[in-house]
């Protein structure tokens, strides 16, 4: 648990209802992230994984709580800006997200809207860009890159605004596992370097991959655990429609049919280890 | 029997330009009478173009594609062609269009000119085959979750009862479970009507479970085709393609690397279970002995 | 509609003409068109025809390019020629029954087709070679005097650049549609107007939808990054002209004039 002074967003108490609808999708939502932590977030479909991916960002407002942001409320108008900068937000669908028709401009986009110094931009469309490993293809239009190339642009034009957190909503859902490969990659450099990354997934795998994972259901969230720990709760994530890790599975299935397995078998590597010490 | 025979099959999109590309190059391919077939590939290997010629909708810069024996460049029977081979293309909700459930997956069904009584009974009969109850049909499509309004886009081509059921990542942006729910839908429809069915994916996992053959596809060429077991535990090719290999085949050739023999390679999970517990249990060690770290 | 190249696309490249000034490039547009039309003897048409054909050779982009972007727009030109040559009167220089092709048609259509090749061969030079967001910063540049009139030149101006980004994918969109829905036995194309109307429904709703969706999210990603309708913003790159551009808008200048000159005297 971060402490007070590594505390980066905090959510206390929040819920959400869409307007006109009576059932909040969200409720009494606790929350915290520190810096530099890389968090996934799983749950079903429609268990509020992407209004959360807004209430942090501040595009959402909650019908009751508090989303504070380095201190400061997502709901006071006047800091509303400077928490937009410290917070990004990827989407789903990289082609709704990209405003211009080349690469660096389009990277440009944020810190333009910052209104600062042409050489400041251009450094940080530099920074940004290599950061996500884009700088041989600036002068591409957007449509002509592949889907992983599109998605860490997503990521780029938000590194140019040197944001301290970036929430993704299910940035891989469309992407072959190449791209996707890259994608995670990036968000793993990202968080070494400083930034902290919140993922949401349906792919238990990649959500595997973070340093503490988030279940969402029932309005709520029912489990912030590291990934450890959430994975080898395989009755419980199987009676959200959700799975274990492909290790977690097969872990399980093993215990199933009456061996005793240790605790924490998770990744590839955990199982091969395992394997190795029972089979050799 | 064959149902689509590709032979020397080539596209190129934008001839002449600048932009010319090669989507697909001299593929050979049979698809047979009843049979799951899965087309594998990264983005941009060509997958969505080839589909696109087995109904009619593409037609080949060279070679033939026939369906059912006939050559699909046969202009009055490419018109006909959407009645045999259904295609569900990839996030197909986006396609929905109308105010009711039912008016949506009638719309295939009135198209191929069936009457009201037909088309009523074939409504209610698709919802049940992927698992979704009759009172769903009044509902706005809008106001359904993610999972189900997928599978209320799939009856819509379900409905027109095809022989060739195609369809492009069905479970996309779906929760482990719905696309689960999917596929096994598909998979159970196949086998009991027999159809064929074309999977267009990228995730091998699904291969592995469902599919009777796999044809791996990079860069517009076909780089393998065979049975499934075969296909998948090629892991060079694979990898080639720019794919990953199912977990329990990766799994098992990192065993067989450090020296554990395996009588066969599993490609699903619970394939792999079933190994590795005989295996456990012949090799004797006390699993309890294991200690952790 | 797919396997063509429309003249608003660009085509990177590292061309001298993709180099120069967007302002610079879309200044000599406008010298240049006017030239072209009023252009009179085979002198000032020479000079327009040898000015284009020299952006088109610096364009750094192949003629065989040119050639088939232009090509459905040359099948119209050519036919709006065969008319013109057959409905000009004047001296008849062959006649079959009623047609009659006379003297003046020959020479009055293909001086037209001759200017308007001219014309298209321009757009298609600026096109290619400027990103459109240079083009409309370049318009926003041209445009600003109105911001004194309280025009929002700014939003205008990107609201233009969003529309030119999202032409291809939109595109891609309704090719999908279009695709998806003939899969399902939709019709397009036959029964009457009333019919196709409704036709159309299954391929305009879903079109639509998506468009509005997209348009939401896409508002939700500007605004993400800090965009504010009405606030002022910086550009990462500062336009200037350099003496390439002062070079190519002075002989553009000097050509109209030329033109011009040739008419009054």
């Amino acid at each position: 648990m971060p402490g007070q002074s590594n505390l980066l967003i905090e959510l206390q108490s929040v819920s959400y209802a869409y307007p006109g609808s009576k059932f909040p999708v969200l409720q009494d939502i606790c929350l915290h992230v520190g810096k530099a932590e890389f968090i996934s977030v799983i749950g079903p479909n429609g268990s509020g994984k992407s209004t959360l991916a807004r209430l942090i960002s501040g595009l959402l407002l909650p019908s009751a709580g508090r989303v504070l942001v380095d201190g400061m409320d997502t709901g006071t108008a006047e800091t509303r800006k400077e928490i937009r900068r410290r917070v990004g937000l990827v989407l789903q669908n990289p082609d709704n997200q990209l405003v211009a028709a080349v690469v660096e401009e389009d990277v440009a986009f944020g810190p333009e809207n910052l209104c600062l110094p042409p050489a400041e931009v251009r450094r940080r469309v530099e920074d940004a860009m290599n950061a996500v490993g884009l700088s041989q293809l600036r002068r591409r239009p957007p449509h002509m890159l592949s889907g992983g190339e599109k998605q860490r642009l997503a990521i780029a034009g938000l590194l140019a605004l040197c944001p301290s957190c970036v929430v993704l909503d299910e940035p891989t859902s469309m992407l072959d596992p190449m791209g996707r490969q890259e994608v995670l990659q990036v968000l793993r450099h990202l968080s070494d370097s400083g930034t902290a990354v919140i993922l949401i997934t349906h792919h238990m795998d990649e959500a595997a991959d973070a340093d503490r994972v988030w279940v969402l259901g029932k309005g709520g969230v029912l489990v912030d655990d590291e990934p450890e720990a959430v994975f080898s709760r395989v009755k419980l994530l199987h009676k959200l429609g959700l799975t274990s890790t492909s290790a977690g599975d097969l872990a399980y299935r093993l215990s199933e049919q009456g061996l005793e397995l240790p605790n924490g078998i998770v990744t590839m590597e955990d199982m091969i280890d395992y394997l190795c010490s029972v089979l050799k | 029997m064959q149902c689509i025979e590709v032979e020397g099959l080539t596209h190129v999109y934008f001839p002449g330009m600048p932009l010319e590309t090669v989507a697909l190059r001299g593929i050979e391919l049979t698809v047979y009478d009843g049979e799951f077939i899965a087309l594998a590939g990264a983005a941009g290997s060509g997958k969505s173009t080839l589909v696109l010629h087995f109904n009619g909708l593409l037609l080949p810069t060279a070679g033939s594609v026939r369906v059912f024996g006939r050559d699909i460049t046969d202009k009055e029977y490419r018109r006909q062609l959407w009645r045999q081979v259904g295609l569900v293309f990839q996030f197909p909700e986006r396609q929905i269009f109308s105010p009711t459930v039912f008016e949506d997956i009638a719309f295939g069904p009135r198209n191929m000119g069936c009457d009201s009584l037909t088309v009523n009974k074939r409504v209610k009969e698709t919802l049940a085959l992927v698992g979704l109850p009759e009172e769903i049909q009044a509902e706005d499509p809008r106001t359904l979750s993610g999972g189900m309004l997928r599978r209320v886009a799939i009856c819509g081509v379900l409905a027109m009862r095809p022989q060739v059921l195609i369809m492009d990542e069905p479970g996309a942006g779906l929760e482990p479970a719905a696309r689960q729910l999917i596929l096994a839908s598909i998979k159970e429809i196949q086998s009991q009507q027999g159809i064929t069915v074309i999977l267009i994916t990228h995730h091998l996992e699904d291969a592995a479970v469902f599919a009777d053959r796999v044809a791996v596809l990079h860069q517009g060429e076909l780089l393998s085709v065979g049975k499934t077991g075969e296909v998948l535990s090629q892991t060079r090719i694979l990898h080639k393609a720019g794919l990953k290999a199912p977990f329990a085949v990766e799994m098992a050739e990192r065993l067989i690397e450090s020296g554990i023999k395996l009588p066969t390679i599993p490609l699903t999970i619970e394939d792999a279970a079933r190994l590795l517990h005989g295996l456990i249990k012949t090799t004797g060690v006390e699993p309890g002995g294991y200690n952790d770290g | 509609m797919m396997d063509n190249i429309s003249i608003g696309q660009y085509l990177p490249a590292c061309s001298m003409v993709h180099r120069l000034d967007p302002r610079a490039k879309l200044i000599c547009i406008a010298l240049e068109v006017p030239a072209v039309l009023m252009t009179f003897n085979l002198l000032s048409l020479a000079l327009v025809s040898a000015w284009t054909l020299l952006a088109v050779i610096l364009s750094g982009i192949k003629p065989r390019v040119y050639w088939h972007s232009l090509k459905p727009l040359w099948v119209l030109l050519l036919i709006s020629f065969i008319l013109q040559v057959f409905f000009t009167p004047g001296e008849p220089l062959i006649a079959v029954g009623i047609v009659t092709i006379s003297h003046e048609g020959i020479v009055h259509s293909g001086w037209l087709l001759w200017r308007i090749s001219v014309l298209l061969l321009l757009a298609a030079v600026l096109t290619f070679s400027t990103t459109p967001l240079q083009l409309t910063m370049a318009l926003e540049w041209l445009l600003s005097p109105l911001r004194r009139l309280r025009i929002p030149v700014q939003e205008l101006a990107m609201i233009i650049n969003l529309a030119l980004r999202f032409v291809p994918t939109l595109f891609d969109e309704a090719r999908l549609l279009l695709l998806a829905q003939r899969s399902r036995g939709a019709d397009f194309t036959s029964g009457s107007i009333k019919e196709r109307v409704n036709r159309l429904v299954p391929f305009m709703v879903p079109l639509l939808t998506n468009i509005f969706s997209r348009a939401d999210e896409l508002a939700q990603a500007m605004e993400i990054r800090c965009y504010q309708v009405g606030a002022i913003r910086s550009r990462m790159r500062v336009l200037r002209f350099e003496s390439a551009d002062y070079a190519v808008l002075l002989v553009s200048l000097a050509i109209l004039v030329t033109v011009v000159a040739m008419i009054i005297f």
